[in-house]
């Protein structure tokens, strides 16, 4: 793996940290009042690293579901990696396996994002692509450790507007792709899809049908 | 407890790996559809994000442009910095 790279994805990666320690913060919170223990809480964020599913997993346990539930629940809501990993295929193909795989453990929305960009304007690399997802998960886990630590000493990252960070992003990371017609199509579609379909389904797999809405939408438009 | 996690965690990365080690892609409009992945990607990311509910135009607003300055070329840390000053500000003024 190239040094510079790697360090450029760590580094394009921190202005995302504030919004995801808090997160990070809130699903540790969440976790404890849902009866994990700090081990379980901590190892999830470790292994697993997938916020959306991990606040899922969360009230599941609080509603006593079935181990097996969470099983399911997480695969289904990290459904959109499969498309993630499809579109970042083609750039990867020269990669070793190993380096794949450790870029496979890192992919998350913000880094996806933030790789696929560097990718599609010729600057992109497994290195970037690990640097920023080797941030992303030091946030998310310093955000758990944190909320461990001093659960009730922060207000809901909500009432602070720091939710905001995420739409904000994706925005910044999706106006550069919209000089297509083509792109623009799609983005349209997957976006009216995202306000009907994601909140009307369950968990991941609303994700997964706007975005292929949003494909369809593109795959007609002629550049 | 443990062991659903590691099981949750190897769930987590088949999600994250079958696409990466998926068959090779060759079809001419399978190449357009994933080409297109990123973009539907990143706007149902956006609208995932947001509500539809009168109360809520002034985070459409600051979410926009914060997409605009991107178009404009302005990099993405300092769009978010920016928007996020202004939603702190502003929320305050409209709150």
């Amino acid at each position: 793996m190239k040094q510079g790279r790697f360090r450029s994805g760590l580094f394009d990666a921190l202005p995302l940290w504030l919004g995801v320690v808090p997160f990070g913060f809130v699903y540790a919170a969440v976790g404890r009042r849902a009866g994990l223990s700090i081990w379980e809480i901590q190892l999830m964020s470790v292994l697993v690293y997938a916020g959306g599913a991990q606040f899922t997993v969360v009230r599941l346990v609080a509603e006593r579901a079935p181990r097996h539930f969470l099983i399911v629940a997480t695969a289904l809501i990290n459904l959109r990696h499969v498309l993630y990993g499809v579109s970042l295929a083609p750039h990867l193909k020269a990669v070793r396996a190993g380096v794949r795989a450790l870029a496979a453990f890192f992919i998350v929305d913000e880094s996806y994002g933030l790789g696929m960009r560097a990718f599609l304007a010729g600057r992109g690399s497994a290195s970037y692509l690990v640097g920023a997802g080797v941030s992303l998960y030091l946030a998310w886990n310093v955000g758990t450790a944190l909320g461990i630590l001093f659960t009730a000493a922060l207000p809901d990252p909500r009432n602070l507007g720091l939710d905001l960070v995420f739409p904000l992003t994706f925005a910044a990371l999706l106006a550069p792709l919209l000089r297509q017609a083509r792109n623009r199509w799609a983005a349209l579609t997957a976006f009216i899809a995202g306000l009907v379909v994601v909140p009307a389904l369950p968990a991941g797999v609303g994700f997964v049908a706007a975005t292929m809405l949003g494909m369809l939408g593109g795959m007609w438009v002629r550049d | 407890m443990t062991d659903t996690i590691v099981a949750m965690a190897v769930a987590t990365f088949l999600t994250r790996a079958i696409g990466l080690w998926g068959t090779p892609l060759r079809a001419p409009w399978v190449l357009r559809a994933v080409g297109l992945v990123p973009v539907a990607a990143f706007a149902v990311l956006v609208s995932a994000n947001l509500e539809l509910r009168p109360g809520a135009w002034f985070r459409w607003l600051i979410v926009a442009l914060g997409g605009w300055l991107s178009w404009r070329g302005v990099p993405v840390w300092a769009c978010l910095g920016i928007g996020l000053a202004l939603y702190l500000v502003g929320s305050s003024i409209f709150r």
